[in-house]
């Protein structure tokens, strides 16, 4: 068992309901893979610093899980052509910081929604002028 | 032009070369999902700044350098800013 995390770049556009969804999907995946899903962080609504696919904006995820590499396969199958998904990448996570993710998951349930309370990270559209100048 | 004699200048250059701001702050975590911490590590081209220039130890330079390309992937950090 290893630490992934996932991370997740919906279209803009993408409606509450495909994201809650997709989600869903990737969680009983990982389910049916003897997984756990140990975080999930909600970003928001934010700009990129490239386009893709033609969109200057993108919706964070990250997911953080324990589990074997057979999930990223089923990952990759599940959102790979999926158009409401402008990009996605796994990154596996050392030992002290896997650690330190399901820490979190199991002490502090309550700080989740303090993250998802502030979604759109402004600052970000104040430095994004500066760079492109 | 007129220079001092070397030897002072090069003591002073010494004495100002920075340390690795990760082995003096321990605290500091290196994180590809955090912009605003990696953002000193880059050029105004957006490109990685070297560790002769920034002071970072080895170490620490090749887990900066790969949350850099880590978070240029998911379009936390640019590839390359384009000034024109
Ligand atoms: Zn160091």
């Amino acid at each position: 068992m290893r630490g992934y995390e996932l991370c997740l770049i919906f279209h803009p556009d993408a409606g509450e309901d495909t994201i809650a969804t997709i989600l869903q999907n990737l969680n009983e995946q990982i389910k049916k893979h003897k997984g756990t899903v140990t975080n999930t962080e909600k970003w928001g609504k934010k700009f990129l610093k490239y386009t893709i696919k033609k969109q200057t904006k993108g919706i964070y995820y990250f997911l953080s899980y324990m589990g074997t590499s057979a999930i990223l396969n089923e990952i990759d199958r599940l959102v790979k052509f999926n158009e409401s998904i402008l990009r996605y990448s796994t990154v596996r996570l050392d030992e002290d910081e896997a650690a330190r993710r399901s820490e979190q998951a199991n002490r502090t349930p309550a700080e989740e929604p303090e993250e998802i309370s502030n979604p759109v990270t402004e600052e970000e559209t104040a430095v994004q002028p500066k760079t492109t100048e | 032009m007129r220079r001092g004699r070397g030897q002072k200048k090069k003591k002073t250059y010494y004495q100002k070369r920075k340390m690795c701001r990760f082995c003096v702050d321990k605290n500091l975590q290196i994180s590809y999902k955090d912009f605003n911490s990696l953002r000193y590590f880059i050029t105004e081209r957006g490109k990685i700044i070297p560790r002769r220039i920034s002071g970072t130890c080895a170490k620490h330079q090749r887990k900066l350098s790969s949350a850099i390309k880590r978070a240029r992937v998911i379009s936390i950090m640019p590839f390359s800013v384009s000034t024109s």
